[in-house]
């Protein structure tokens, strides 16, 4: 107890440090990331008191279906919470630096593991909990709950974040137990991604929409017994409902019962974990220590990319696409992106647009969504490029390479998949909304045309702004940099958009009949705005980038 | 007393140890030297726990490390190759961090300034690891293993980024460990320094060991009249 009550102490010493040794700009970082913290808590307070309040006006059922949302959020949750602890887990307990050093000393394993246990679930909890507590507040104010509604649900959802973390743990546990060398690893987790993703695209294709359209269902009573049903009652997303359910009506009966069985439960698996761990977790360390990837089989060679041209040409290039293809926790993406794209895809198609003006008002706004979706894709494998040179960047640099040779290679590895992302989102999404051929080729170019600045923006930021140390990649993505990265391309869109609305609604307004709708002075200096803004987006930070990378120091 | 019986790590088809046995007395020093991957690390992780052997037993101070391993890492200092450190945490912190881990005495306040001192980090100890130099880096953690006065002490490299006077300083505190008869397991590419500091060398070639001795002894198995790195080139091949 005493050396785990050290190791906390550690943890707040160096919190400590961090936060007396902020500089000015660290202070305007740390207030620009609160302020965009806030707002997005706020937005989802005001859109999920949207959802109970449009919810309470719905006669006789309305309650059911607020609690049945509820259920499914929760559910939602403890299975996001249960995926994002796994992959948490397998560096806080497998792959963290300070294991080789914690290891060494006479601290039992099993203190060593409370220890990353604790911070395992911190982890990868804080991102849901943020979420939970303006979706509380909208409900607790829609329902019209005192405060120690929120206090109880908060203090419930402990043992909620415990039991889903737990679950996480305990597979990573068994995971490099069973299979500490890398490669069956990789198998595995290539595996869980994958069928992640299916598993997502399936419960998209079971359009839970229909819950808020008795329409689709032809017997009321069937469509009452599937809404009261309980969902997964035997997990404790449902049990932590039941509870906040239960403190609605005022039943407190049910409330404890709910209590005692998600403390109960939480403390039980707690001791369970504690005790597998206690039996496992040393021993899969150490096997993990011994795997080696010396039991591959020797790889073949390439001749595009070993011998070819490509290699005497771009030996960065080839580098860059080598080592990707090479790292599972890289190229895993793919497979969760691809079901994103195609459930995506699915909303448009599946959106009722009867109508001219609603299929190609959709059509715009897809723009901006798409865009919205390139930005995320761009900030996951542009905005990293120079980043994940990691502590190897001295290679390059002390190489006879300037930094606008490094950044425009960078800029081809990145920009040429993402421009195909581009592509594919651009013509599918206009395919499923049946637009105009006009409305088609326009949004679809808008489309690729923003891949290709928010390549250079992710890019120009990136080497603005990188992070040559990190655990993860997401570390990467989520600094400083990535945050401004994404609020400059939420801008870029948004103002384009603008733009681009005057020669849409003219185009609205032939459509409906009206005389000489076309403004073409306008038109001209919407097309000259839009590629002003689309250039300085582009080459401003592509400026910045390369100029920074020439002054970078060790 | 460290003591190993036919101690084997494999990886995969590469055996990396192969039926090593040392027995090295309180009181020594051993060098112990081989080329770039002879196994010279993958043994140092095997007496200090960190690796698992495929088969063999180790013993350190009677203990049987399988069986003892907390009571075994209470008495040992492991200085490894590439060290970890809290970059977020001060010099300072960091020892005082070390002696609560170790539950060490509360004496230990004066001992922490004192050592410090030593090794010319008294006026870095309020900045952050991640500020240190190499060097720096080195030293702290150096200070770190000679403040618990552990009974053994394995160094991986222990004299890698020290300023001249620093690595004659830390070189007479491993003679001074080794009079007060703590035993010390030192992998070194820099053979001068074996030669002068061990009373013991063994030298490891692709998972075997090959040789074992005084520096005379080597001398009249190599069949050279020179110093170590002609021992050392002539075994090595």
């Amino acid at each position: 107890m005493r050396q785990f009550i050290l190791f906390l102490k550690i943890k707040w010493q160096m919190w400590h440090n961090i936060l007396k040794r902020l500089t000015f700009i660290d202070l305007i970082k740390f207030f620009i990331f609160t302020l965009i913290t806030i707002f997005f808590f706020v937005g989802m307070y005001f859109g999920f008191r949207r959802i109970f309040v449009y919810l309470q006006t719905i006669p006789l059922i309305g309650k059911i279906l607020t609690l049945k949302l509820l259920a499914m959020i929760f559910l939602l949750f403890f299975l996001m919470l249960i995926f994002s602890s796994l992959i948490t887990s397998l560096t806080t307990f497998f792959f963290a630096k300070d294991l080789s050093f914690l290891f060494l000393t006479p601290l039992p394993p099993k203190i060593i593991f409370v220890y990353k246990f604790l911070h395992t679930i911190f982890y990868s909890s804080w991102m849901v909990g943020i979420t939970l507590l303006p979706l509380l507040l909208a409900y607790g104010y829609v329902e019209k709950l005192s405060i120690s509604f929120y206090l109880n649900i908060l203090f419930l959802s402990l043992p909620f974040f415990l039991l889903a973390s737990s679950v996480g743990i305990v597979i990573a546990l068994f995971l490099i137990y069973f299979f500490p060398s890398p490669r069956l690893r990789n198998i595995f987790f290539i595996f869980t991604v994958f069928l992640g993703g299916i598993i997502y695209l399936l419960i998209r294709l079971l359009q839970p929409e229909q819950l808020a359209n008795p329409d689709k269902l032809t017997e009321v009573v069937q469509y009452l017994t599937f809404i009261q049903a309980p969902t997964a009652v035997y997990l404790p997303s449902w049990w932590i409902t039941g509870a906040i359910n239960a403190w609605t009506t005022a039943n407190f009966a049910d409330f404890r019962f709910y209590f005692l069985l998600l403390f109960g439960c939480g403390l039980t698996v707690f001791f369970l974990v504690y005790f597998l761990a206690e039996q496992i977790y040393f021993p899969a360390w150490i096997n993990l220590q011994g795997a080696s990837s010396l039991s591959c089989p020797k790889r073949r060679k390439n001749l595009v990319f070993d011998e070819g041209l490509l290699n005497k040409k771009q030996p960065i290039l080839v580098k860059d696409i080598k080592t990707f293809f090479r790292d599972t926790n890289q190229w895993v993406q793919i497979f969760l992106l691809i079901p994103l794209l195609l459930v995506y895809l699915f909303n448009l198609y599946r959106l009722p647009l009867d109508t001219f003006y609603l299929k190609n008002l959709i059509a715009f706004f897809n723009i901006g969504l798409a865009g919205f979706v390139v930005s995320a894709v761009a900030l996951r494998f542009a905005f990293p490029a120079i980043s994940l040179e990691g502590e190897n960047f001295w290679i390059l640099r002390s190489a006879p390479l300037s930094g606008k040779k490094i950044f425009f290679t960078k800029f081809l590895f990145t920009f040429l998949p993402l421009i195909t992302f581009s592509f594919f989102i651009g013509i599918f999404s206009n395919l499923f909304l049946k637009v105009e051929r006009l409305v088609f080729l326009f949004s679809t170019s808008v489309i690729i045309f923003f891949a290709f600045v928010l390549t250079g923006l992710a890019l120009g930021l990136g080497a603005i702004y990188p992070k040559f140390k990190f655990e993860n990649i997401p570390q990467i993505e989520t600094s400083p940099g990535g945050i401004f990265y994404i609020l400059n391309a939420l801008f870029y869109i948004g103002l384009s958009l603008s733009l681009l609305a005057w020669p849409m609604r003219m185009y609205f307004y032939q459509k409906l009949g009206k005389i000489n709708p076309f403004n073409y002075p306008v038109i001209f200096w919407v097309v000259i705005s839009f590629l002003l803004l689309s250039l300085l987006t582009f080459f401003l930070p592509i400026f910045w980038g390369i100029k920074k990378l020439n002054n970078l120091e060790e | 007393m460290i003591k190993t019986i036919n101690l084997t790590k494999k990886f995969g088809p590469l055996v990396a140890v192969d039926n090593l046995n040392l027995e090295i007395k309180a009181g020594e020093i051993f060098g112990f030297l081989g080329p770039n991957g002879a196994g010279k690390t993958t043994t140092v992780k095997l007496l200090t726990g960190l690796l698992k052997p495929d088969s063999g037993k180790i013993f350190v101070n009677e203990y049987d490390l399988e069986k003892d391993i907390l009571k075994v890492k209470k008495i040992v200092g492991f200085l490894p190759e590439h060290p970890f450190l809290y970059p977020k945490l001060t010099g300072k912190e960091y020892l005082f961090f070390l002696a609560n881990l170790y539950h060490l005495n509360l004496s230990i306040n004066e001992r922490i300034f004192d050592l410090l001192e030593m090794f010319n980090l008294s006026d870095f100890s309020d900045e952050l690891i991640e500020t240190y130099s190499l060097g720096m880096r080195q030293k702290l953690i150096l200070a770190g293993i000679i403040m618990r006065e552990p009974k053994f002490l394995f160094l991986d490299e222990p004299l890698v980024g020290l300023d001249p006077q620093t690595a004659r300083m830390v070189k007479e505190i491993f003679l001074k460990f080794a009079q007060e008869g703590k035993t010390i397991f030192l992998c070194t590419h820099i053979l001068e320094i074996a030669e002068k500091l061990c009373q013991q060398i063994g030298i490891i070639r692709q998972g075997k060991l090959i040789a074992l001795g005084t520096v005379e002894q080597l001398r009249r198995q190599a069949q050279v009249d020179g110093d170590l790195v002609d021992i050392f080139f002539r075994l090595t091949g």
